[in-house]
């Protein structure tokens, strides 16, 4: 039995210990494994050894380097193209990843995978090896350096390839060395998406020189220009900018690491885009795995017809050598969005920008926003006459602010608001530009914060018409879109891009992730950005507050897992108050939100809440997530009312839970036990709880003081019997957290008879409890103690709840809901 | 990550064979040392007599006194210790060799060897009852296997004691009864919070006896660690905290003391945690 189920890791086991044991200049030398049923020769170890060989075992870090590195090789991108690789030309790549290095772990699996090369069951196989070489052996990794080998098993390998041993060396080496380079990485997962790309192109590379005639050219896309069909045509972006990089996925096509393009699609509309196939090729497309008409043109261009799939779909426009397991000879990536529609008014204040009509304007934002599938109503108000009394210093032109102002408004312009105001009625859900004819800063040509309602462009600063529109539709991507500018927010050089959020007076264009933002505003928490002034150094924002919140809401609906923080320069936490509206209740809320370097994410599904620690009454919502350098730490915190918990809980992460809910009262408590009742979910099953006495605050918070846990709402989950006690499936876990309940940990809800069953678990009993005078020893002295037993009741209460508990998790499955226990342990 | 373990598993296995001294020198039984031993020797008896398992060796090494006088009267025979003796003996052994199965970490068995090591030497050291029984003596010491090799290794003390809050997983206790003030002194090498640890359990314990381990027999062990304790340079202040903090819930006339507990779903091993 044990030789069945145990013997493939016994025969491991060995091997390892074999290889741990025997020193190294002995495991060199050539031997012959042991087998199943061998007597092994005993083997004399020095401390020493014994010492580096438990130093070894217990290198973690190593261990899982080596072990990653094991699914890099394995990936199944990797494992597709080996798989094309052996169909085309009758040979099997194995491809195995190793760290070039002595010790212990390294050296147990770089042993362990190129004897796969040996045991390979092909007669021909390409080894194709991935070589992390670690930049230093001496304390914990500090990182790698990569290379790739390809070699073949037999000079067979090569003739087969038609290619020499020497060529493909030399394709190893220069792929290597212009891919990988010498670049570090400080672990084989930061490096898989590099390493896997310069593999498949060295692979390729040797394909295509090993047969010249299947060579594959590349196929790259280009925006349809509007045709005579009278469809139109939306967005296509191409990488410019390296520091946008990441949004463009990489592709290894002929050979190539390339960056892909994108196109935008408007949802279930059709559009189309040009395909540029190099040399002769005649490409065919597909999207999906369905073929795609693509209708030829001049110099090898092909008009690809496609379709927009449901809002927020990604997909891959493919280019193909053949219809029939074709080489891939290019790659554009779609995304489809529904239409966002805007209504825009211009106000033309005492005459300002009287050249602009409502039907070119309106054509105009159009066209710069179909890249992103978004369109404008746009009404010019004629004749508005605003007077200068929101002129307050006299000069005639509108007081734009100190140059780095971003967020607020001038005096003059909340005087021209108001003023505005008063002849005409704000419409909610429609933006405002008052054309104005100049600022006080002489070269300034518009001002809109975001995210707000009112923006100003001025008219006499700008020579014609085309430049007016563009300055009104750039400051409609700060207002409604809330865009930054692309040199503050991406560091792309300024005033120098075709980008509608540059400068550059023509620019119209809109990146990738700015379609992206445009259809997700809330995407973009901004701070500070309101025109409420608070007191007392806590600024008050309620309208950051209530995005922050709904951005969170928002996330959790749409079942996404990460919140993406714009990018910020410098590491700070910002605190601000503000005010929530939930079923007409009013919540008081505190926000602490970190902002790192780098782009980080918060993770909104994360429903962690705690009473605070030292505000009995104050409820924390803690977001954590993932910062740029990898590590994960606190970057959200919302202070609320614990009376509001619920209805904040189920504002922000929906109702897609069932919650049982237990609550408990104290009765009674002395030395040794506490005495509570409980309900759950408003007396379904009741019961009491006996624990152990009270302690300090610190006690209660502290592993093996043995007091009863601190008074705190716990997630409370079925025990997964790790302990393995023996009545461990109908117990259950209360799931402690430092910020409640300090170092405590393997809280239990389980049966016993008293309180020297427990050291801070709880037990439940029925209505058969007794009091008992017991005879209690301590410090030399007799004393009498009441004594809570459980009477016979405990197993019968647990049942109780267990079956309660079931009941739930049916009706959760039912309604496709998730189950979440929760025990508040009132004192 | 399984891999890892029973390779773990293995390792430890494999230094069974390693030569162990434990050095304990046992407890003498003498009321000189302990007025205690002189109490509750009626309950300890009854309890020997109803059922050898009732204790374990070390707590046989503070019941000499009614050991013996059991075995004199023949109220216990000699072929009884020895069955009991070897029973737990080939528990170990079958336990130790049968690695897959998770005995011999989970229930600690690794300690039966080294309680067996406490009761020799408190044998030997019980002077006065070995001079009053030397025939016994002689016999009990003959028929108690040393249980050379089969015990847990020093070394792994700090991995073997652990502090848990829930009921029965923590082997503090057990350890402290047989290595005193040299177990705090090795924990603290690995751990510096180690004596906060020991504290923390000191303070907080309660013992419970019962009719299988009555009032006295408890309190014995308890005023042996204390004293073990307190001859430790590093643990004199701990022996107070002991005294001031680890109590003993009475529960000797309650002979349904472990039916009840069976009843509500507690076995035998999570009840006798001291």
């Amino acid at each position: 039995m044990i030789s069945k189920v145990y013997g493939p890791v016994f025969c491991l086991i060995l091997s390892v210990l074999l290889l741990a044991i025997v020193p190294q200049s002995h495991a060199r030398q050539p031997s012959v494994p042991p087998q199943e049923g061998d007597t092994l020769d005993n083997i004399t170890i020095s401390e020493d050894e014994a010492r580096n060989i438990i130093k070894g075992l217990f290198d973690l870090p190593r261990l899982t380097h080596s072990l990653a590195l094991g699914r890099i090789a394995k990936d199944e991108r990797l494992t597709a193209f080996t798989d094309g690789f052996m169909q085309r030309n009758n040979i099997q790549v194995l491809t195995i990843g190793y760290i070039d290095s002595d010790e212990f772990w390294p050296r147990i699996f770089k042993q362990q995978r190129l004897g796969k090369i040996n045991k390979a069951d092909a007669d021909n196989p390409l080894a194709a090896k991935i070589i992390f070489v670690p930049a230093s052996t001496e304390g914990p990794p500090t990182g790698y350096t990569t290379r790739l080998e390809l070699t073949g098993k037999t000079s067979q390998v090569y003739e087969l390839l038609s290619i020499s041993q020497a060529e493909v060396d030399s394709i190893a080496a220069s792929t290597s060395q212009q891919q990988l380079g010498n670049t570090t990485f400080a672990t084989p997962n930061e490096a898989k998406e590099t390493v896997l790309s310069a593999l498949i192109a060295a692979l390729q590379r040797v394909e295509l020189k090993a047969s010249p005639q299947d060579a594959v050219a590349l196929v790259t896309f280009q925006a349809a220009p509007p045709d005579d069909t009278g469809l139109p045509t939306y967005g296509f972006d191409q990488m410019v900018y390296e520091q946008l990089g990441a949004d463009y996925p990489t592709a290894t096509i002929a050979g190539q690491t390339v960056r892909t393009a994108w196109k935008s699609l408007k949802s279930n509309a059709p559009d189309k885009v040009i395909a540029v196939a190099g040399g002769d090729a005649s490409p065919v497309f597909e999207m999906n795995g369905v073929a795609l008409t693509a209708t030829p043109g001049n110099a090898n261009t092909y008009k690809v017809s496609l379709m927009g799939a449901s809002d927020g779909t990604t997909s891959e426009v493919l280019a193909l050598t053949s219809a029939d397991n074709g080489l891939t000879m290019g790659l554009l990536n779609t995304i489809s969005y529904d239409e966002e529609h805007t209504s825009v008014k211009i106000v033309p204040v005492n005459g300002a920008g009287g050249g602009i009509t409502q039907a070119v304007l309106r054509d105009a934002l159009n066209e710069i926003y179909a890249s992103v599938i978004a369109t404008w109503d746009v009404e010019v108000l004629p004749g508005v006459q605003l007077g200068m009394a929101w002129d307050e210093d006299g000069d005639g032109k509108l007081n734009d602010g100190e140059t780095g102002m971003l967020s607020n408004y001038t005096g003059e312009m909340n005087a021209m608001i108001a003023e505005f105001r008063k002849a005409h009625d704000r419409e909610k859900d429609t933006y405002y530009i008052f054309l104005v004819d100049l600022p006080k800063t002489a070269t300034k040509l518009g001002y809109m914060p975001r995210k707000k309602q009112w923006g100003f462009v001025f008219a006499g600063n700008h020579n014609n018409n085309e430049a007016l529109t563009k300055t009104i539709a750039h400051e409609l991507g700060h207002g409604v879109f809330h865009l930054e500018h692309t040199f503050s927010e991406k560091g792309l050089p300024q005033s120098q891009t075709t980008n509608l959020m540059d400068y550059t007076p023509t620019g119209t264009t809109l990146y990738k992730y700015q379609w992206d933002y445009v259809h997700d505003p809330v995407n973009v928490v901004t701070l500070f950005d309101d025109d409420e002034e608070g007191a007392m150094g806590v600024i008050s924002n309620s309208t950051n507050t209530k995005a922050l919140l709904d951005s969170i809401r928002s996330y959790n609906k749409k079942k996404i897992d990460k919140l993406i923080s714009s990018d910020f320069i410098k590491d700070k936490k910002y605190v601000y108050t503000g005010i929530i509206i939930i079923d007409s209740v009013e919540i008081d809320l505190l926000i602490e939100h970190w902002y790192y370097s780098g782009r980080h994410e918060i993770n909104p599904k994360q429903n962690y809440h705690f009473r605070h620690p030292t505000m009995p009454k104050r409820v924390i919502f803690e977001f954590d997530g993932t910062v740029s350098s990898g590590d994960i730490k606190p970057l959200l915190k919302i202070h609320a009312p614990a009376t509001n918990e619920k209805k904040l809980e189920e504002y922000l992460f929906g109702d897609d839970t069932l919650r049982v809910n237990i609550v408990t009262t104290l009765i009674a408590e002395n030395q040794k036990n506490t005495f509570s009742s409980f309900s759950i979910d408003n007396e379904q099953v009741t019961g009491f709880f006996i624990e152990r006495e009270p302690g300090t605050v610190t006690q209660e918070r502290t592993e093996g003081s043995g007091k009863r846990v601190p008074e705190n709402e716990y997630v409370v989950e079925e025990n997964n019997c790790a302990t393995g006690r023996a009545n461990c499936l109908n117990e259950f876990t209360l799931i402690t957290t430092p910020a409640k309940s300090g170092t405590r940990d393997g809280i239990l809800i389980h049966t016993g008879t008293d309180f020297s069953d427990i050291t801070g678990c709880l037990l439940p009993v029925g209505d058969s409890y007794v009091v008992e005078a017991n005879q209690y020893y301590i410090g030399g002295q007799m004393v009498t103690l009441d004594i809570y037993k459980s009477n016979g009741t405990s197993g019968t209460k647990l049942t109780a709840i267990n079956t309660y508990i079931e009941e739930k998790k049916t009706q959760a499955s039912d309604e496709k809901k998730v189950l979440k226990i929760l025990i508040d342990i009132n004192r | 990550m399984k891999h890892i373990m029973i390779l773990i598993v293995l390792l430890v296995s494999a230094q069974k064979n390693f030569s162990q001294d434990y050095g304990f020198s046992g407890v003498n039984n003498n009321p000189s040392v302990d007025a205690d031993f002189a109490n509750g020797s009626e309950q300890i008896g009854l309890s020997i007599k109803e059922n050898l398992s009732n204790l374990n060796l070390y707590e046989y090494a503070h019941s000499l006194p009614e050991l013996y006088d059991l075995m004199e009267s023949g109220e216990v025979t000699i072929q009884q210790w020895r069955t009991f003796v070897d029973s737990l003996e080939q528990t170990v052994v079958m336990h130790l060799e049968d690695t897959i199965r998770p005995y011999w970490a989970v229930q600690y068995l690794g300690l039966i060897p080294l309680q067996a090591q406490f009761f020799l030497a408190s044998l030997e050291k019980s002077n006065s009852l070995r001079a009053r029984y030397p025939d016994t003596y002689i016999l009990i010491k003959e028929n108690t296997p040393v249980m050379e090799g089969l015990g847990y290794k020093r070394a792994n003390l700090d991995s073997l004691v652990t502090f848990t809050d829930v009921v029965g997983t923590s082997t503090f206790w057990y350890f402290l009864q047989l290595f005193g003030c040299d177990l705090v002194r090795e924990l603290q090498q690995t751990s510096a919070n180690a004596k906060n640890k020991v504290i923390l359990k000191l303070q907080n314990t309660t013992v419970v006896s019962t009719y299988k381990t009555p009032f006295f027999l408890q309190k014995r062990k308890l005023q042996s660690i204390q004293r073990s304790l307190e001859s430790g340079d590093d643990c004199s202040d701990l022996s107070n905290i002991l005294f001031q903090g680890t109590g003993i819930l009475i529960k000797d006339d309650d002979r349904n003391y472990f039916s009840d507990k069976k009843k509500e779903g507690i076995d035998f091993y999570k009840v006798k945690t001291f």
